[in-house]
C-alpha cells in the first residue's frame, strides 16, 4: 500500500517516451503501454528517479493551477501510483 | 497548470 512516506520509482524494465505518431506520453514496459494524458505523465516523469510520494504530491500541488483543492491533488495522485504498482511498473519501498 | 484526472489507456503493443 503506497502512503505520503513510500519511495519509489519506475522498474528497472519501464520507459516513459512519447509516441512518435500522436506525441502523447506513453509508459512503455515489455508488449505493453500506457497512454497517459498531461498529468498522468507529469507524475510519472517525477517516477523516473527514485523519490518520496510526498515529494511528489508537493511538487504537483506546486504545479496545479490555483485553486485546485490539494485533498484532490494528493488523492488523484495516489490512486494513479497504486494503479502504476499494481501493474508492477513502480518500484515501492518504506510505506 | 489546469488540474485534470491522472488517466491513461491501456495498449496491447503486441496486438
Amino acid at each position: 500500500m503506497i502512503d505520503r512516506n513510500s519511495r519509489l520509482r519506475l522498474a528497472r524494465q519501464v520507459r516513459l517516451k512519447a509516441d512518435p505518431r500522436s506525441g502523447k506520453q506513453m509508459l512503455l514496459y515489455p508488449e505493453r503501454g500506457l497512454e497517459l494524458n498531461e498529468i498522468a505523465a507529469r507524475v510519472a516523469a517525477l517516477c523516473a528517479e527514485e523519490t518520496t510520494v510526498g515529494e511528489i504530491l508537493d511538487r504537483m500541488a506546486a504545479a496545479a493551477a490555483a485553486g485546485t483543492p490539494r485533498e484532490r491533488i494528493d488523492s488523484e495522485v495516489l490512486e494513479f501510483l497504486c494503479a502504476l504498482e499494481d501493474r508492477g511498473l513502480l518500484v515501492v519501498s518504506g510505506s | 497548470m489546469k488540474w485534470e484526472t491522472p488517466s491513461f489507456v491501456e495498449i496491447n503493443m503486441s496486438a
